[in-house]
This record gives structure tokens, sequence and C-alpha cells, in this order.
């Protein structure tokens, strides 16, 4: 009743239908099955006997054991063993050989006395002790190192290839003709256009000889006076 | 105490024990346990015959086995847990002697139950019958377990050699599917 009371209980707490539910069993069962079933099995079992008559064999071990009989079974067997001929009354059954007197008493205070001996053994002769896991600081610095090295190497390649050349030159090229022509008419006068003309700087300024003879023609000037 | 009005189960043994007196105990036995693992088996089988057979093969087995049960847990619960594992066993092996492929067990089952003497797909007690054989086979047989033989999880433990928490679980989950399946009408 319990179990039926907690299983209901257990629905409940859920919220499920399934406690308030039917719980019969629709399944058809022949009649009388359950009154013939019992001597059905147990004929099918003496049937199963029948094919292997193994089967019909109980395992049970039947025999009764004295009461406290295998704990005391090891002082028994040595008991018979010591009674008999065979064995001399005076049989030592422990170990043969000696130990000198108070060794197990003096043996920690012995031991002890070594080590510290062996410790200023080895505090004397300043033995170093060298660590087989432990690795100079070169090794591992190596890391660093090689990163420190490739950043430098970056950074100069980028400043050789990809940096912008800022030098003079490269801003001057970068200045348009007409305002170097502008420039030069507002802070030039004549004769420092025939002292740049006459240095040959014409030539520098990669014009052709047409064009030097026109600009000479505007400004005035003989081009047979410069010969 | 006379062995016919004996049903504890430590008479029993102790009788099944004695050649004397075994096949009367075991008689006893099968009297006493028949109708709670039919309808254990049934439950999982559906058709009236398996169940039959299947049930055969566990008292054979009940017979082999029975002098040596060591009484470390309920005799019925030992009881339940051979006829388990027959089932599953038959089950496994009816799948690999159909000639047909059956990609889905579940619905095998639940076919077989149209066909059942009696059948009324209106009446609640055949809807839940549906429920159930959509349930994978173990989850079915922690649902039958519990919601019909109203059987602790200690003890279903026992029989299914899996933990309390783990039945638990199983059991709710089985719960649900069971009330969507019959919601979904």
């Amino acid at each position: 009743m319990k179990h039926h009371n907690d299983i209901i209980e257990e629905l409940k707490q859920w919220g499920s239908p399934l406690a308030d539910m039917s719980r019969a069993m629709p399944y058809y069962v022949p009649t009388a099955y359950f009154e013939t079933a019992t001597h059905t099995f147990v004929k099918g079992v003496h049937a199963a006997n029948a094919a292997d008559p193994a089967m019909g064999y109980s395992k049970y071990m039947p025999h009764t054991v004295p009461f406290g009989y295998f704990s005391e079974f090891p002082g028994q067997i040595y008991n018979a063993a010591m009674s008999t001929d065979e064995f001399p009354a005076d049989l030592n059954v422990g170990h043969p050989y000696s130990v000198p007197a108070n060794y197990f008493d003096e043996l920690p205070g012995n031991i002890l006395a070594k080590i510290q001996a062996t410790e200023k053994q080895d505090a004397s002769q300043h033995i170093k002790t060298i660590s087989l896991t432990r690795k100079s600081a070169w090794y591992n610095m190596r890391w660093a190192a090689a990163a420190v090295l490739l950043i430098s190497i970056s950074l100069g390649s980028y400043k050789m290839l990809i940096a912008p050349q800022y030098n003079i030159e490269h801003q001057l090229a970068s200045v348009p003709l007409s305002a170097l022509d502008e420039y030069a008419s507002m802070h030039t006068d004549d004769a420092d256009g025939t002292a740049v003309l006459s240095n040959g700087q014409a030539v520098n300024l990669q014009l052709n000889e047409e064009e030097i003879i026109h600009y000479l023609n505007e400004k005035g000037i003989n081009e047979n006076e410069l010969n | 105490m006379a062995l016919s009005t004996a049903t504890d189960d430590r008479s029993l043994l102790l009788a099944f024990r004695d050649e004397s007196t075994r096949e009367q105990a075991f008689t006893q036995l099968v009297r006493l346990y028949q109708e709670r693992l039919y309808w254990h088996v049934r439950r999982m089988v559906v058709e009236h015959e398996d169940t039959n057979d299947i049930l055969q093969n566990v008292f054979i087995k009940v017979w082999k086995n029975l002098a040596e049960f060591r009484e470390q847990s309920n005799l019925y619960t030992w009881l339940y847990r051979i006829a388990t594992n027959e089932t599953l066993t038959w089950i496994e092996q009816q799948k690999k002697r159909s000639s047909v492929a059956i990609t889905n067990d579940e619905s095998s089952y639940a076919n077989k139950l149209t066909d059942q003497r009696g059948y009324d797909a209106n009446k609640i007690e055949w809807r839940l019958q549906q429920a159930i054989q959509t349930l994978p086979e173990k989850q079915r047989i922690v649902f039958n377990l519990r919601y019909y033989d109203e059987m602790p999880y200690e003890e279903m433990a026992n029989i299914l050699d899996t933990s309390v928490g783990s039945l638990k679980a199983s059991y709710h989950h089985a719960a649900k599917k069971v009330e969507a399946f019959i919601k979904k009408g």
C-alpha cells in the first residue's frame, strides 16, 4: 500500500494525468490460463531435465562442517606435525642467524650519525651540486633574443622598402611646374635669369634650345650677347 | 508448517534445497509468482504465446539456479531479474531472426498491439499500452516496473543494475513521453 501511495504521489508531484488513469491490463488471457500454467511450467522443467540430465542435479552441498573448523584447521595441522617422530622436539622454527646485542636499539642513532658525517664531508669539499634539469640563462633567453632580432630586421626592412623618403629632392619633385614658375618670376629678376643661363644650368632644367631662344626673346635678351 | 501453505521465501528456499520436497517447493513458487512475471513479460512482448514461451524459459532457469541463490536480494527481485533478461534476450533473438528489416522495433510491437483480441483505440487502457510501446526497451521496462508493478527504485536498481538516480530520470522521461502520446490523441 505504501508503494502504491508513493507512486501516485510521485505522479501527482509531476502534475501527470497518469496518477488518475486506470492501470487495468486490457490484454486478453485464455480462460483458466493461470490455473493450468503452474502444471505446464513444471512439466516443461521436467522435459528440460530429461533433455539435460545434469540440470536435475543440485549443486548445493548437503554436507555439514563442524563449527569453527576452518579457523582452527591451521593449528591442528601444526600440532599434528609436531607430534610425529619426523620432527625433532627441539626443532628451532626460527631463523639460524645471530644478531649482535642491542643492535636494533642502537641502529637509529648509528644511521643518524653516518648521515651527519656525510653532510659535513660534502660541505667541506664544496661539492657543487649540478642540477641535471637546470638550464643556463642563455638557454632560457634564446627565444627572446630571436624575437628581438626578427623585430629589428623587420623594422629595418620596412624603413628601407616601404617608408616614404622624406628628402628635399623628393619633396621638390612633387611640386608642380606652374608653382615653380610663379616662384621664379616673383623672386628672380632678369639678371638672375641670365646668371642661371650662363652657368649652363638650363641644361640641368632639361630645356631644349628652341625653348631657350623663345624665353630669351620674351625677355628681350639677344642670344648673341650670351656667347 | 505444511509446505502447501508456506508462502515466505525462506521456507520455500529451504524446502527446495531438500531433495524430498524440491518439486513441491518449486510448484509452490511457480504458483506464487507466475502471474506477476507473466504480466511483466507480456507488457514487453504483447503476444500471449510469446509470453508463455519466455515464461517457460524463465522457470527452467529458476529451477537450475535456485539452489545457489545467495539471498542477497529478495527472491522476487531475483525472479524479476531473470524474467527481464530472458525477455530482452528473446527480443534480440527475434530481431535477428526476422527476415524483414525492422528499422523501428517500437512500431512492430505497436502493430502487434492493434492485432490483439478486444483492441479498442478509443479506450484509455489501449492508448496507454500504445504509448508504452513507443518507448525504447529499457525505458519501457523501467516504466512498467514502476507504474504497474509499483516497485521501489532500490529494487529496480538491483534488477536492472542501474543507479537509483538514473532510474528516476528514466521513469520521469518515460512518463512525460507517455503523456505526450496520449494528449496527441
